[in-house]
């Protein structure tokens, strides 16, 4: 889970969420947004000092982004072939295209930004509070509250899902055997929708004889500081710079 | 299924999370708040099982289960489809906060067209189990099909150089929906015989709580 | 006692659509800070009572009176809460604080008072370490005590215990009488954990296929070895004199 380095002590941690959430998803947008080399590379940069201040283990960096990367990678893989242009060399009937490539290492730089930044975005804030500063931007309780919820019971799922494999297992098919089994997979998953419709309708009784009427409330409990207001506004100050050097180049071109 | 974060360029990025916004900004006027611990415990299991991966032949897939959330949840699908890509991007960076909005608009409207097309032949074919659960499974095949479309219009219009990924894409995509198909067909026959309401939609009012589990 | 009982119930009938006669005719009179147990075979009706103590269930005849008032179904009731038999159903938030807040939150009440009945219910139950963890990560016997915690917050002031120390470990099945002994609410609790009923309640209902058998002194009622046979249910050994094993308080 992306935040099991949650209560760690940075600069990025100590920042109120607010701001965390507010400065790092528009450098979010931002990254997503340019595509000049320098640009993408400042940004890069940004995205690397940023998550080291975030102190979150450099390993589990490298271990959340190994599945996302090998996915960009195969996409990315067409793309090189297939995107046209200036040839840069071909080997049978595959050819390597120079606007591929270039295009290529930009989506990838792109993406690492920002899925650096994501995780010092998600891996330092527990969910809920995350959840808590988008409420204060004025993003719908209900959504928020729905969010974290099913939070609470994917884990639940989760469980129950392993108990049910478990369960095929000795009743004599291997986990191998049993995914690739349609009847198993299909019993599996019948039988974990309807003990989550079943679960459903607890969880409203629940909810309902603790004065549930459609809404979450929580309590707020933020505080920012003036060393809030000025990391925050540093890492906004980075974001115009991304778009400075993207545009600023582009007139000059 | 969905598309990875840095591929988009900004347009796209903020056009389709105003989309989504609007998405979901009408799912949740419509939303009861009975439906809300179904949207989100069904919503997990959804999410949980589309961790599954299924093996056919020397590769295995994983299953989208868009259709079939369409067909259970109803219009508030659309709420599980966004909940279950954010935490697809939170606890495994798959799709991603940038497409997030993108992502929720494709794969939405899929489970909306198939619950829509779902409920036209419902009430006919309610007597008739097995052809009402084909019909959920041709859909949900269907389903997964125009997510696929929308996706690759979306990557070729982006960028002409992304024509010929949008291609491979659509084709490894076609395996997934015939896949989904056979499932979905399957689960829903399965549902039909042990929690028809599930599938039928007429949930009775909260009297079923067991007394002894 | 001339006060007026805290809980009544008088010639409930309830069924389910595919089951009926789930509850025939039950008459009840609760004197506020009794505490009774419930017992019964599976499938007895005691869920279906309680759910419809709380107002979650509509009878299908007979009246419901707590506190002097008629108890309605479908309204927000914070003065009877229910705790689930399985802690996964009562605890929906992220975080055990949330989830202890949430009943406050909704009877309006003003932050302060939420912050402490969240304190307070927390430092009651032993959860304060707890606060911020989510649900997930905790054990059964912390689950339960959490729970347990988010009902408290509302202040009840009857408590429905359905099955309370189900899947407890010894240590955590003695928090939970620990905890309920020091409650000064009015308590109903089912079990099949017969022990745990002697140690915490008076009073017993013996509930049967939706009748009531028998109500009266729980240790009379359980020590009749021929009643609770015929009702599918065993003496509890700490009544069986012959086998000299002391009974021992918590």
């Amino acid at each position: 889970m992306i935040d099991r380095y949650a209560n760690l002590d940075s600069p990025l941690h100590s920042l109120d969420p607010r701001w965390k959430l507010l400065s790092l998803f528009i450098l979010i947008l931002v990254c997503a947004s340019v595509n000049s080399p320098p640009a993408v590379f400042f940004a890069a940069g940004a995205a690397v000092i940023i998550i080291i201040l975030s102190r979150v283990p450099v390993r589990f960096v490298f271990h959340t982004l190994k599945a996302p990367f090998i996915l960009l990678i195969v996409m990315i893989f067409f793309l090189v072939i297939t995107s046209g242009g200036r040839p840069l060399f071909g080997l049978a009937f595959i050819t390597v295209y120079i606007d591929g490539l270039r295009m290529a290492a930009i989506i990838c730089i792109k993406a690492l930004s920002i899925m650096l930044i994501f995780i010092a975005l998600f891996g330092t804030s527990r969910l809920n509070i995350i959840m808590k500063a988008l409420s204060y931007f004025g993003f719908p309780r209900i959504l928020t509250g729905l969010l974290l919820s099913t939070y609470r019971y994917i884990f639940l799922s989760f469980e129950d899902l392993e108990k049910l494999f478990v369960a095929a297992r000795l009743r004599g098919l291997t986990l191998r055997k049993g995914i690739g089994n349609t009847g198993t997979t299909v019993n599996i998953l019948a039988t974990l929708l309807v003990r989550s419709y079943e679960q459903s309708e607890r969880t409203y009784v629940a909810m309902y004889l603790r004065g549930f009427s459609g809404e979450f409330r929580t309590l707020e409990e933020f505080k920012a500081k003036p060393i809030d207001h000025a990391k925050g506004s540093a890492l906004l100050i980075v974001s115009a710079l991304v778009l400075f050097l993207e545009y600023f180049l582009r007139l000059k071109r | 299924m969905h598309i990875s974060e840095g591929v988009l360029s900004a347009e796209y990025v903020v056009g389709g999370y105003v989309a989504a916004t609007a998405l979901t900004a009408v799912a949740l006027k419509k939303l009861k708040k009975e439906d809300i611990p179904k949207v989100s415990v069904m919503g997990a299991a959804f999410f949980v099982s589309s961790l599954i991966h299924f093996k056919i032949g020397p590769t295995s897939v994983h299953l989208t289960l868009i259709g079939l959330t369409g067909i259970v949840l109803g219009a508030p699908s659309i709420l599980a489809v966004l909940t279950g890509l954010f935490f697809q991007a939170v606890m495994f960076q798959h799709g991603g906060l940038t497409t997030l909005g993108v992502n929720t608009v494709t794969m939405g409207c899929s489970a909306l067209a198939v619950y829509y097309a779902f409920s036209q032949v419902r009430a006919k074919l309610a007597g008739k189990k097995t052809l009402l659960a084909a019909a959920g499974g041709v859909f949900s095949g269907l389903g997964i099909l125009l997510a696929t479309l929308m996706v690759a219009a979306l990557l070729a219009l982006s960028s002409e150089a992304f024509t010929g990924m949008a291609v491979f894409f659509s084709i490894s995509q076609g395996i997934l929906a015939i896949v989904e198909g056979v499932i979905s067909f399957l689960v829903i026959q399965q549902l039909l015989r042990i929690k028809p309401e599930l599938i039928l939609g007429k949930s009775p009012p909260l009297t079923r709580l067991h007394d002894d589990r | 006692m001339s006060e007026e009982p805290i809980l009544q119930v008088k010639n409930l009938s309830f069924s389910y659509p595919e089951k009926k006669g789930v509850l025939k005719n039950i008459n009840l009179e609760v004197e506020r800070g009794e505490r009774i147990a419930v017992i019964g075979p599976n499938g007895s009706g005691k869920t279906t009572l309680f759910l419809l103590i709380c107002g979650v269930l509509k009878p299908h005849s007979g009246k419901i009176t707590a506190m002097g008032e008629k108890v309605e179904h479908n309204r927000f009731n914070p003065r009877i809460s229910y705790l689930f038999q399985s802690p996964d159903d009562q605890l929906f938030s992220s975080t055990i604080f949330d989830d202890v807040a949430f009943g406050p939150l909704n009877m309006g009440l003003s932050r302060r008072e939420v912050e402490r009945r969240v304190q307070d219910a927390l430092e009651k139950t032993g959860c304060k370490a707890l606060a911020e963890r989510i649900p997930h990560h905790l054990s059964g016997g912390e689950k339960r005590m959490a729970a347990i915690a988010s009902i408290l917050s509302m202040n009840p002031e009857i408590i429905l215990f359905d099955e309370p120390t189900s899947n407890l470990d010894s240590r955590n099945r003695r928090k939970v009488i620990n905890t309920l002994n020091s409650l000064s609410q009015t308590i109903l609790a089912s079990s099949h954990d017969l022990e745990f009923l002697l140690e915490t309640c008076e009073k017993v209902i013996l509930l049967d296929e939706g009748e009531i058998v028998k109500t009266g002194s729980i240790r009379a009622i359980m020590g009749e070895e021929n009643l609770m046979q015929s009702h599918h249910l065993e003496k509890p050994h700490s009544l069986i004199h012959s086998l000299h094993i002391p009974h021992s308080h918590g």
